[in-house]
């Protein structure tokens, strides 16, 4: 079958887009200063993070916006945004997810290591478009660049145009969704099996 | 001895704190780096703690005993003063005075502080000023974070000061906390480790006493980014010394002080500097 073909076909079973509305909010860390800063101050800011999660309907998504910030260090950015992805990670925050946006890449340096230190990945939405923070192998990365350009899909699909096997591909979008890089949503079951649809967690 | 630096400093510490010296000799002295600074004051301070009288005579050179005391020498070390005639007719280099850091929140305030007096002084990319921000704040940080993790020191601080000079900026940062080996040793598999292998640990593996792997990596991160712009770079702990240059780098025995000495030196075309300094007064010292 052709890539054209398959492709076709593969939006007829696409689902209203209404599915993966998210609640969204932005939480500015320039509000703790330009430059930040101590593991103090990333203390108080991860307070106030994950008060501003909780706040989230579901689903939703924190934005976390390094706009206007000069200079972030490894352990604000540790304390601030990487535990808070970690709490986040353990489930507690039920179906919400949180995403850097930063202007530039280079301000994300220390984080990504940090995120990296700790085996955990982050989405990163930039003026060049996206990347992954920290620590993400390369064919999940190819796996997640095209939930983000698909937006909404399925492992069926996914495998399809990945040309690997349908449970290669569930292992894949099932670690995806445990590291929160995107949404999984159950849409049914087929026999002892839970189907799933997979959404992107970044806007177009 | 010539110089105080960052080289020669330990052939006299160990003549400070051996109980058998009473005399000190630095009058020949010409040239004393942030870091020796830093280390002398401290080192006279340690003896001091002991009771043991040291009679130090201080350098004759009269820009020598201004800069140190623009340094703000006098105020660690009482016996140090620069005499009357020289507080009329010298005016040092001196960028930054000692400064003590003890509480992390004053941490950042203190980073400010410093960069202002930088970039007063020159102007400064914004990408390479970014930069020293950040590992000014994660070198100040540590004092407050590790220096007493074992609560077992009386009066946990740090002090840090800058100088520049006609090739580089210089930053000495020092405590008399507890060191790395008795902060790694808060870590049960780290509990064994001699100086050196906890300088290793820290510098070259990124470990730190949190078991958390967010925790560390900083200083580790620091001598990645000095190697990267041909800096120099020494840590001091205990009986262990890293030192790296762009001509060399490795870890040395040294003689004991207690807690944590830093020296970063970065070349000034780093910060984009390649310019007289903006203040003039700036190169009327003998620091030039």
């Amino acid at each position: 079958m052709s890539l054209a073909l398959r492709q076709r076909r593969l939006t007829i079973e696409r689902l209203p887009g209404s599915m993966n509305r998210m609640d969204k909010h932005t939480f500015r860390i320039a509000s703790f200063g330009v430059r930040v800063g101590t593991r103090l101050e990333g203390k108080t800011a991860r307070e106030k993070l994950l008060t501003t999660l909780e706040t989230l309907s579901e689903p939703g998504c924190l934005v976390i916006s390094l706009d206007g910030i000069e200079v972030l260090s490894g352990s604000f950015a540790d304390e601030a945004v990487a535990l808070s992805y970690a709490r986040l990670l353990t489930g507690e925050y039920g179906d919400r997810y949180m995403i850097v946006r930063s202007p530039v890449l280079e301000i994300t340096e220390d984080l990504s290591s940090k995120l990296e230190r700790r085996r955990m990945a982050m989405l990163c939405s930039s003026n060049d478009g996206w990347d992954v923070l920290g620590l993400l192998g390369a064919q999940m990365r190819e796996t997640l660049a095209l939930v983000i350009d698909r937006q909404e899909t399925t492992a069926k699909e996914l495998a399809s145009l990945l040309g690997i096997r349908h449970n290669a591909c569930l292992r894949r979008v099932g670690r995806l969704a445990e590291l929160r890089l995107i949404r999984r949503k159950e849409v049914g079951s087929a026999g002892p099996h839970h189907r799933y649809r997979f959404f992107s967690i970044l806007n177009p | 001895m010539a110089e105080l630096t960052v080289k020669t400093i330990d052939q006299l510490l160990d003549r400070i704190v051996s109980q058998e010296s009473a005399k000190l000799d630095l009058s020949s002295v010409e040239f004393v780096d942030p870091y020796a600074l830093l280390l002398l004051g401290l080192a006279l301070r340690y003896r001091l703690a002991r009771r043991l009288p040291l009679r130090v005579q201080w350098p004759r050179s009269q820009y020598v005993r201004s800069w140190m005391d623009d340094m703000g020498f006098a105020k660690e070390v009482r016996s140090f003063r620069r005499s009357r005639r020289e507080l009329h007719l010298l005016t040092s280099s001196a960028l930054q005075p000692i400064t003590l850091i003890s509480k992390e929140e004053d941490v950042s305030r203190l980073v400010c502080a410093f960069d202002f007096c930088l970039s007063k002084r020159y102007p400064l990319t914004n990408e390479s000023r970014n930069a020293f921000v950040k590992v000014m704040l994660e070198l100040f940080q540590n004092i407050p974070q590790h220096s007493n993790a074992t609560g077992e020191v009386e009066d946990p601080h740090g002090l840090a000061a800058m100088q520049d000079y006609t090739d580089s900026i210089f930053l000495g940062v020092a405590d008399m906390g507890i060191g790395l080996r008795r902060s790694l040793s808060l870590r049960d598999e780290f509990a064994l480790l001699s100086d050196k292998g906890a300088l290793k640990k820290v510098v070259f593996e990124g470990m730190s006493r949190f078991v958390d792997p967010g925790h560390g990596g900083e200083l580790q991160r620091i001598a990645q980014l000095v190697r990267k712009w041909d800096g120099l770079l020494a840590i001091r702990s205990g009986e262990a010394l890293v030192y790296m240059d762009v001509e060399q780098g490795d870890v040395y025995d040294a003689p004991f002080f207690p807690g944590v000495q830093i020296a970063v030196r970065l070349p000034r075309h780093v910060f984009g500097i390649e310019a007289a300094p903006v203040d003039n007064r700036a190169s009327a010292g003998f620091n030039e």
